[in-house]
């Protein structure tokens, strides 16, 4: 793509944005008084995730207590792909749950059922049961029960009318029946790109309500509206919907006169094609901004596994580039305020369903320790974003479909985990002596005080920016914020202290000033998800002996970055670019060359400013680890974030000199005819990895439970006088 | 240590008997109970009061730190600085994030030695209590020098 074309695209976006116009937007406010901020505790859910009402294998009454029941999680979104589907995901399994998941279940397409597994593909026809029957042939009614223009055979029901006549009611019931919040969300074909994580919450009446009926009428009206895969013209039947918003004179003059959304005859999702290059941007970016009108405070839009289909192509609807996401965020930074850059998928072959044959253009080749290559660079995209002071988070979802060739009730995957087993979002809710409720959630994803973790290998965090009290002495104060963020972490809750900021907050502190950046992690004891125990095979090429099940911190990277202002849509080369861009060969091939990084994709004041590890914090009891950075006359606006791993720098195939994860596609080759690289010589590893020339080779679930990661959102620094940090308007 | 005005100074075996000050182990020293006392007030109110700008830029409390006082790579003339630079912001930024407060409690003055400065220990209890409570134990070294007690710090070049 030539910079002309890059400059088009930028300068498109910004006239579609011109509602939101440039003019730094958000002024931050400062961390808020402690006394003001309510007690609050993390809680960990997932966003992104498929039953049988898209491409999933789960009813959602089986999805739901796999989740929220076997895996634990505190809050639960239901979110299939938009577009539409035959298949009825509200009717339960039978049985729902044939056996007690255990390693070695074998599998049976046939049954009897217990004492075999149920199935991959769900209960048999034959049975007529299960999730995989279609609405046609379960709707009382029959194909006369499905609305809108689809014109397949069984005929297939617009997610519209999925969400909202049929899945919603199933979320309320089974967010009152087990206590906690749940609600419906979209995984979004986002049009002009690939595909967003997105909730809008008003109307739906989750647990800790329990009196009345709500609906999922407005998410519903939105994914009509917005889906590229929304190809119905019916306006939503009976509902008339009429797409066209007040908020955005640009998108009343794309609405199609029939169907009252942004569509062209035979561009009926309103993507990106040859004879429109933005049509399908300039769609996502109304999207994003009709959230914001209709439902500022009930929404998110996420996009989710962001590198996987490559860098953006105008002629197709494939992968973000930078400027989307500032686009987005520029539009609403309300609704659009983060992305998955750690995907799901994490158990396939191709890890988080990055490169293969499948993607064979995602960014960099893969996944870097199971994250994209925008969050996985130190300095790179998410460093970029940051580097302009923008609220721009990381989140982390299950995009569970399936467990691969094991059924639902096996432990073993080749595919997927289920949401809250191998990977969580932990989110703070300040909900006070009150219950967790999905507006906290929603508020605490939007607030950025939140960390992801893999494999368990944290679930605890405290980290805070704050600045020193000169009274005492240095030791005194890193004692009093280290003894607060222990607290925190043994109370599972943030430091509440003046004169501190968390994650997502700004501290605002003069020039010349002393900070000290205290951190403190849980790494839990016992056993962690993981049905193998047998020694880490990765951990295992530098004489480490780890059971697979019982993950050690390694270390923890502080990692910091200059703040330098929002940059205009109008500096082009600022602006808008590529990062990981494949120029011959395939992803996940050695072999492959890549472009260097647009300039625009970059923050090169970013680096590790030190690692921690077990000579340089302090042990306590419990698994907390607790460590403190002093950083000595501060000048200039920056900020300060931190990941860490069970993987010392310098493991052979996963990490380098520096401790950076390196592309996951070194353990299990792309090419499946090869070898791995990391044997897995214990006569437990399992019989699905595979074994070439008698040696079995790490890969598929193994793998990911052997390289885990955790991420923190950052701390923000403005000093007086230097560059103003944006972020949300609370 | 030469004694001076008995109304100045108890001796060291009466002091020592004092135990009503919190002062033990003492090894010698003429660091009176009244200078022990008003030290430990000064510091405590000083701390208590950090809030407000004219505490912060106050005689008081950059007097509660010694000409020689070293911490961590910080003298007097930086901690001066520091806090008169805090009482600025403080009243110039409506949007200043501040300092953490803190308590201090429990405190005692011990180990006194004299040599070529006569040093003692100051320790005590620290407690932030903006939302949650968080408490510390905290020591540092004091120098008397003129029959006051100061803050001496840890006569490091650098942070630990």
């Amino acid at each position: 793509m030539t910079q002309l074309r890059l400059s088009q695209i930028a300068l498109a976006c910004a006239c579609v944005c011109a509602a939101a116009s440039f003019a730094l937007p958000h002024i931050a406010v400062a961390a808020s008084k402690a006394k003001d901020k309510a007690a609050g505790a993390y809680v960990t859910g997932d966003f992104h995730n498929h039953t049988t009402c898209s491409d999933g294998s789960l009813s959602m009454k089986k999805l739901i207590d796999k989740s929220v029941n076997v895996w634990g999680l505190d809050w639960f979104v239901q979110a299939d792909h938009g577009g539409s589907s035959a298949r009825n995901c509200t009717l339960a399994e039978d049985p729902f749950t044939p056996v007690t998941p255990a390693l070695g279940l074998t599998s049976s397409p046939t049954g009897p059922y217990p004492p075999n597994t149920f199935p991959t593909g769900g209960q048999p026809a034959s049975t007529v049961k299960g999730p995989n029957q279609s609405w046609q042939d379960t709707l009382a009614n029959g194909v006369a029960g499905i609305k809108g223009d689809g014109t397949a055979n069984p005929k297939a029901m617009w997610r519209w009318q999925e969400i909202k006549e049929f899945q919603y009611a199933i979320t309320e019931s089974e967010s009152r029946r087990l206590n906690k919040p749940i609600w419906m969300g979209v995984e979004t074909n986002a049009p002009g790109h690939e595909h967003v994580s997105m909730t809008i919450l008003d109307g739906q009446l989750p647990w800790p309500v329990t009196s009345g009926t709500g609906n999922a009428n407005l998410l519903a009206k939105f994914e009509y509206c917005f889906d590229r895969s929304d190809t119905d013209t019916s306006r939503g039947a009976e509902n008339q919907w009429d797409c066209s918003f007040s908020d955005s004179p640009n998108n009343n003059s794309l609405v199609d006169g029939t169907s009252k959304k942004i569509a062209k005859t035979g561009n009926l999702g309103g993507n990106n094609s040859a004879t429109d290059l933005d049509l399908g941007h300039k769609k996502s970016v109304e999207a994003v901004k009709w959230m914001n009108q209709f439902a500022p405070n009930g929404s998110y839009y996420v996009p989710a596994h962001l590198e996987r289909a490559g860098v953006y192509d105008p002629t197709t609807s494939r992968g973000f580039n930078i400027e989307h996401l500032r686009n987005f965020n520029n539009a609403a930074p309300q609704v659009a305020f983060g992305f998955e850059s750690m995907p799901g998928h994490q158990a396939s072959l191709n890890r988080g369903e990055y490169g293969g044959t499948g993607f064979v253009r995602s960014i960099a080749g893969g996944t870097f320790g199971g994250t994209g290559y925008y969050a996985a660079k130190i300095g790179g995209v998410w460093d970029a974003l940051l580097g302009e002071g923008r609220n721009w988070w990381f989140f982390a979802s299950s995009d569970y479909h399936n467990r691969g060739i094991f059924g639902p009730d096996q432990l073993e995957s080749t595919q997927d985990f289920q949401p809250g087993e191998y990977q969580r979002s932990h989110v703070m809710v300040r909900k006070g002596s009150g219950n967790i409720s999905a507006q906290g959630v929603i508020d605490g994803l939007r607030s950025g005080n939140v960390f992801a973790a893999s494999g368990q290998l944290v679930d605890r965090l405290s980290f805070v920016v704050c600045a020193v009290n000169p009274a005492l002495p240095l030791k005194a104060n890193r004692d009093l914020l280290e003894a607060a963020v222990t607290n925190a972490v043994k109370s599972n809750t943030d430091v509440r202290i003046n004169g501190c900021a968390t994650m997502g907050e700004k501290l605002v502190a003069r020039p010349g000033a002393t900070l000290v950046v205290a951190m403190a992690v849980r790494d839990p004891e016992g056993t962690n998800n993981s049905p193998y125990s047998f020694p880490n095979p990765s951990l295992k090429q530098i004489n480490i002996t780890q059971p697979l099940n019982q993950p050690v911190l390694d270390h923890i990277d502080l990692i910091g970055g200059a703040v330098t202002g929002m940059v205009s849509p109008s500096n082009t080369a600022a602006y808008a670019g590529e990062a990981g861009k494949i120029l011959t060969g395939t992803a996940g091939d050695p072999a492959a060359t890549y472009k260097a990084d647009d300039a625009a994709t970059l923050n090169t004041s970013a680096r590790k400013l030190k690692t921690f590890n077990s000579t340089s914090w302090t042990a306590s009891a419990g698994g907390i680890r607790t460590m403190s950075y002093v950083v000595k006359n501060v000048q200039a606006s920056q900020y300060f974030r931190l990941r860490g791993t069970n993987l010392p720098p310098s493991t052979p195939n996963e990490t380098d000199a520096d401790g950076n994860p390196l592309l996951d596609y070194l353990v299990i080759p792309f090419d499946t005819t090869k070898p791995g690289t990391v044997p897995c010589n214990d006569s437990a590893c399992p019989a699905h990895l595979r074994t070439i020339n008698g040696v079995k080779y790490s890969g598929f679930d193994v793998a990911a439970w052997s390289d885990l990661w955790f991420y923190a959102n950052p701390v923000y620094v403005q000093v007086s006088g230097s560059v103003a940090v944006a972020s949300i308007i609370k | 240590m030469a004694m001076s005005s008995p109304r100045k100074f108890l001796s060291a075996a009466s002091l020592c008997a004092g135990m009503l000050f919190g002062l033990t182990g003492c090894g010698g020293g003429d660091s009176s109970p009244d200078s022990i006392e008003t030290f430990k007030s000064a510091y405590a109110s000083s701390l208590a009061g950090l809030s407000s700008p004219a505490v912060l830029s106050g005689a008081s409390v950059q007097d509660l730190f010694d000409t020689k006082f070293l911490d961590s790579g910080f003298t007097r003339a930086d901690i001066v600085a520091a806090l008169n630079s805090e009482a600025s912001a403080t009243q110039n930024a409506s949007d200043y994030s501040s300092i953490p407060q803190v308590t201090l409690v429990n405190a005692t003055v011990s180990d006194c030695v004299s040599g070529p400065d006569y040093l003692c220990t100051l320790t005590g209890t620290l407690t932030n209590g903006d939302a949650d409570t968080t408490s510390i134990p905290f020591t540092t070294k004091l120098r008397l020098t003129e029959g006051k007690l100061r803050l001496y710090g840890d006569q490091l070049a650098s942070a630990i």
